[in-house]
């Protein structure tokens, strides 16, 4: 996968993360984002020139592929004075689904 | 440069905070230092061995729920505990604890926290506090904070016991950290019966995981005795289970330099 017009037909087919995208997608999204996303993760956040190496592409075509994924909602941008920086947005976890009666039986506590 | 070492089990009641506190006291008396995070929001407990009393309010204030609901930095939320230790260490034990308030625990269960927090917050702990290592003692089992921790995390250590409970989901536990590209991945395996033969058994694991097995923990009476109630390789410098766990600790920073 280091081809802009691969990564572009990846990303085709991605769903939207509007909240953000939890560990577990990590595991599930087709491998060459999949594997992409956990470097970035583990990289925490980087500039442009980064996401280009990591990409293995330009930094027009990385800076493409990055408002893709920002748009897509699996990405963050920063705008900064020197290049904009990405890392990845994660979803606020998930509240427990339990009933009001429970919780307002535990509201004393 | 520092380091992040997850310790992590499938299943509770493995001895994982125990051996957490354990391999702290062992970095920290080569002289570095070292930051434990207790991420087992759920149940937490790994201030117990550390002396670090989460009812005096005059000693804790904040902890890490207080920094996951931005209330404060999370170097607000980090006690050292060096001076809490049975005998001196040339370096330095800061604990980062959660709350053991019901009705806190309870909060998290209902609000959740932004996970992107926990991952920044390791990061800002160790600028902050200058680490040279920072220990993440993680909930059991496989949840999305989980994941982060093994995702992010430099070694992951995956502690087990010779059941077969365990044994199954130590499976799980490898392949998924194995899909999140973890750098370096080690086994212990914990309360070990002495009348087994600790090579066939550590031989058998290593090959059920195609994973090293970095110690093998006999079960003690000493350390069931000792209920957690300070650092067991402290207290017993020169029990097996210390020794083995020195070799591990002087591991895990060698290439830190001293």
């Amino acid at each position: 996968m280091e081809n802009f017009s691969d990564w572009q037909e990846t990303l085709l087919h991605l769903p939207l993360f509007p909240d953000g995208v939890v560990m577990a997608d990590m595991l599930t999204l087709p491998a060459p984002l999949g594997s992409f996303l956990r470097r970035v993760l583990r990289m925490r956040q980087l500039p442009l020139s980064q996401l280009a190496q990591l990409l293995q592409l330009s930094s027009e075509q990385a800076a493409e592929i990055g408002q893709i994924l920002v748009e897509k909602g699996v990405l963050q941008r920063h705008v900064t004075d020197a290049e904009p920086e990405y890392k990845v947005r994660f979803a606020p976890k998930s509240k427990t689904r339990l009933s009001d009666q429970v919780w307002n039986a535990l509201g004393d506590l | 440069m520092s380091k992040i070492i997850s310790i992590h089990s499938y299943r509770g009641g493995t001895g994982k905070s125990n051996t957490t506190a354990n391999l702290a006291a062992l970095i920290a008396a080569q002289g570095f230092r070292v930051g434990v995070v207790d991420t087992d929001l759920n149940s937490p407990g790994i201030h117990v061995p550390f002396g670090l009393d989460l009812e005096d309010e005059n000693v804790v204030g904040y902890t890490l729920n207080d920094y996951l609901w931005g209330n404060c930095e999370i170097k607000d939320t980090a006690y050292e505990v060096t001076k809490n230790l049975d005998t001196a260490v040339s370096g330095h034990v800061f604990l980062v604890p959660a709350s053991i308030k019901a009705g806190e625990i309870t909060r998290l269960l209902k609000d959740g926290y932004d996970v992107a927090l926990l991952n920044e917050g390791f990061d800002d702990l160790i600028t902050a506090l200058d680490l040279d290592v920072l220990l993440v003692d993680t909930h059991p089992g496989l949840s999305n904070e989980t994941l982060l921790s093994i995702a992010i995390t430099d070694v992951l250590i995956i502690i087990l016991r010779p059941d077969h409970q365990d044994y199954q989901g130590t499976a799980v536990t490898v392949q998924v950290a194995r899909k999140l590209d973890v750098l370096e991945m080690m086994l212990i395996v914990n309360k070990l019966p002495t009348v087994y033969d600790f090579s066939d058994v550590k031989r058998r694991v290593e090959n059920l995981y195609s994973c090293e097995v970095a110690a093998m923990l006999p079960h003690s009476d000493e350390m069931m005795a000792l209920a957690s109630q300070g650092v067991f390789v402290l207290r017993y410098p020169n029990h097996v289970i210390a020794r083995e766990l020195a070799q591990l600790a002087a591991r895990l920073v060698a290439d830190l330099g001293a």
